[in-house]
This record gives C-alpha cells, structure tokens and sequence, in this order.
C-alpha cells in the first residue's frame, strides 16, 4: 500500500480548467455548490441527502487529507475559471490489483461542455502514467445516461451491470453499470 | 452464522476454524495443481501457519460480525471450503467462494453446500441477493450458479490473480430474493 506515490497535488486540464486536492478549497465554498445542486446530486449519489450539511463537507476534507497519498478514496476538486465547480476523485487507491475507479459529478448549470470528460481524461492519463495503476473504473446508475455518456466518450469499455447495487440518497435501489479501461489498452491507443 | 450447518444426509458444513490446520494443510498441498489454476494462494509455499493466519483472520471476522467461511464434509469426510461474505453490505449482498478437493468433484457436494446458504441467507439473513465470481474458464465453478438459476450480468476485468500471479477476469452471476425459487 504504502509503494503508491502521492498523486500530484495540482493536475492541470485545460486553460480553463484545474484539479486540486479537495481539502485544499474552502468547505464552505464547496458545501454551497453542494447545497444548490443538492436534488440534482441526489438522484443518482449517496451523499447529497436532505441532510448533507456543512460539517459533512468539513469531514470529508479532513478524511482526505488523512487519505491522500495513503488510502481510499484521493479526491480533488475541478476548479473551473477559479472557481470549484465539482469534484473528482480516485477511489480504492492502494488496492491489491492496482484498480482505482473515478467517481465525480458536475455543478449542473456547467454541464454540457466537455469539462468532466476532460477532467476523467487527464486523471485517468495522470493514474497510468504516474501513479502506476493497473486498470481504472467508472461505474453509474444504469439510467445515468450523461455520466455512462462521459466513460464512453474517454474510451473505456462496458463490463456489463452488477444488479441493485447502488443506493441514491432518495433511498432508491438501483443497477449499477460498470465500465474499465485496462493499462494495455491505454498503452495501445496513447501511441 | 449458525456454527454448523446440516445440508443434508451426506453434507456437513462446519465453521472453518473448528478443522485442525494440519488437516486443511494436507488437502490443500493433495490439490495444489487443481486449485492454484485459479486461487492465488494455493502455493506450494502456503504452509500451516499460512493456514492458521487464515484460520485467525476467520475467527476475528466471527468476533466481530459473527460471518465466517465453513469446512465442507462430505460423509465425514473434509472435502474442501464454502464462505459467504457481505452480509453488512448496505444493498444486502452477499458473495459466495468456495474450492473442493478434485478426488470428490462430480457428485453435486458443491452445489448442494452453494444452495444450502443461499437458503440461509434469504430466509435468516433477509440478504436481498447472492453474488458468485468465477474465472470465465473455470467452467465446473460456473456451473454451479448456472445450474441453480443465478443470471450472468457482466465481467470484472483483470480483478483476480492465479499462483503464477497472472490476471484472471471473473465472470459475474446473481440471483437476487426475487428470483430465488426456494
Ligand atoms: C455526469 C456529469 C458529470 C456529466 O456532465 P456532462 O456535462 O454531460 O459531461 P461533460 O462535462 O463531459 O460534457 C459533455 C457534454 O459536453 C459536450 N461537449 C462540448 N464540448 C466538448 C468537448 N470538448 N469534449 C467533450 N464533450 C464536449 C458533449 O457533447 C456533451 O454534450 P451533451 O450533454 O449534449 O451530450 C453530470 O451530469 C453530473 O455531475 N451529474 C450528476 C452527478 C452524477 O451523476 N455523477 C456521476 C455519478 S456516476
Ligand atoms: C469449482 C468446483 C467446486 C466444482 O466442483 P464440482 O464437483 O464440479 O461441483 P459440484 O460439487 O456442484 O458437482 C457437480 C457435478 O456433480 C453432479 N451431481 C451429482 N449429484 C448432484 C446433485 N445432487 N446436485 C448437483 N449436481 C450433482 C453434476 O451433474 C455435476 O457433474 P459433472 O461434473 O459431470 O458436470 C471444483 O471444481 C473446484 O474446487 N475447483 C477448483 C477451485 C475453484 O475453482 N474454486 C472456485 C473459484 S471461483
């Protein structure tokens, strides 16, 4: 476990466009993004519940902190035009197969530009080319159509479904659609 | 989990850490060819203290959340092992492992022992469903969920390791409560 290296603490996307260690903005910034995204969030993630608050936002930047470079789940920020506009995050990292999957989601009024699909991108580059991992994984509510759309777009490949797997934070039950891109495939298609 | 388990005349199931590790050990190196295509910790190196670390991270797990895997005998015989693990699993999921030494296959002790805890697990354990993981060319392992109606849903890819500590896939069956014929 303790081989890994720490992820770069600044992964530059775009011109536009920044991942930063998730404790490294302000929780009450981040927690106001989560807030006026909340029900929007909630359909298809566990935490953003009626009562995701504050403190919430304060737990999860100091358990990332005490994560990063070390276990679990390695979470950025994307700051986009300086401002957070998301996150992104590595999850299962040390794992024993070397597999990490990438979860994140997007404030809803910057959808439809291409930042998530980038921002995977670049992480998934920064996971193979620096962190030495073995293969990446997305997974997502079947019926999430924009974030399957988003794994596609990157070039990983569908796995198939692991069945009433994911829990909202509506309490809904739900099957969860699973997608890989393994180190030989990424070295293939990099050349 | 109960500590034993009658799955019927022949069938015996015994939580794993009540068998003598000498006696796991013996069988274990009778079948290393056999389970090393697809466990990575068959080796030849695995030993009777690997045995008993085994056998103590199984007893911690019963202190704890009193789940642990089981010894199978067969007409009194120690034939090989069966866990099920999960059942803390937010969605209620539980997955199931198992290996039978090579000399005892063909005469169903596996997939009598596979549905004697899924039964468990539905009607004592309210688990919600039942997962099985196998290499797809492991065809007698998988087998066994198909013969008892578990539905093939996709794949893990490179998620499992042989002793030669090369990948494996592994093929995903479920059968979920609603499914379960009883
Ligand atoms: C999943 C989620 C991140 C997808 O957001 P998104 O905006 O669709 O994804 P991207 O940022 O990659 O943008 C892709 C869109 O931008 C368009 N686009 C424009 N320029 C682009 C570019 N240069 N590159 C890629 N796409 C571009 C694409 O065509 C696509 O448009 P469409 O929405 O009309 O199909 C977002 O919907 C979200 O956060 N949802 C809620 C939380 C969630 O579900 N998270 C995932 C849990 S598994
Ligand atoms: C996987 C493994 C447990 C399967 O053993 P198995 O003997 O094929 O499985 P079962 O005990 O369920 O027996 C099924 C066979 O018994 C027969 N059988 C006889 N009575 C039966 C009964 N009452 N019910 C079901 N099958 C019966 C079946 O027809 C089948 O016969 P076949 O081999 O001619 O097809 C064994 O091969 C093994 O341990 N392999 C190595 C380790 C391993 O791969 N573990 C799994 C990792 S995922």
């Amino acid at each position: 476990m303790t081989e890994w290296p720490d992820p770069p603490r600044l992964v530059v996307v775009d011109d536009d466009t920044e991942l930063r260690p998730v404790f490294e903005v302000p929780s009450e910034t981040l927690y106001a993004l989560i807030d006026r995204n909340r029900d929007y969030l909630g359909e298809f993630l566990d935490f953003a519940t009626p009562e995701y608050a504050l403190e919430h936002a304060v737990r999860y930047a100091d358990q990332s902190r005490e994560n990063w470079g070390r276990k679990g789940e390695q979470a950025y920020a994307i700051v986009h035009r300086r401002r957070p506009a998301g996150t992104i995050g590595m999850h299962r990292y040390g794992s024993r197969n070397r597999a990490v999957e990438i979860g994140y989601w997007l404030d809803a009024g910057l959808q439809g530009s291409g930042i998530m699909t980038r921002s995977v991108a670049k992480l998934t580059e920064v996971a193979f080319e620096q962190l030495g991992v073995n293969q990446v994984n997305i997974s997502a509510d079947v019926a999430n159509g924009r974030s399957r759309a988003v794994a596609e777009r990157v070039g990983f490949r569908f796995d198939g479904v692991t069945r009433q797997w994911l829990l909202n934070a509506k309490g809904k039950l739900a099957d969860m659609a699973r997608y890989s891109l393994l180190r030989t495939e990424w070295e293939e298609n990099r050349t | 989990m109960p500590e034993q388990i009658r799955v019927d005349d022949e069938i015996l199931l015994q939580r794993s850490f009540d068998t003598p590790a000498e006696v796991v050990h013996e069988l274990v190196h009778q079948n290393l060819e056999h389970l090393g295509r697809f466990l990575a910790w068959a080796r030849p190196d695995y030993d009777v203290e690997g045995v008993r670390a085994f056998q103590q991270a199984g007893r911690e797990r019963w202190n704890e959340s009193g789940e642990h895997g089981y010894s199978i005998f067969y007409r009194d015989e120690y034939a090989g092992a069966i866990g099920m693990r999960g059942f803390d699993s937010p969605v209620g999921a539980a997955s199931i492992g198992y290996w039978l030494s090579a000399h005892l296959q063909g005469n169903g002790i596996m997939t009598r022992s596979v549905s004697a805890l899924i039964r468990l697990g539905f009607e004592t354990y309210d688990l919600n469903q039942v997962i099985i993981r196998a290499a797809p060319a492991n065809g007698r392992s998988r087998a066994i969920p198909e013969r008892l109606g578990f539905v093939e849903t996709g794949i893990e890819r490179q998620m499992a390791k042989n002793v030669k500590g090369e990948f494996l896939d592994l093929v995903i069956y479920s059968l979920l409560r609603s499914e379960w014929q009883g």
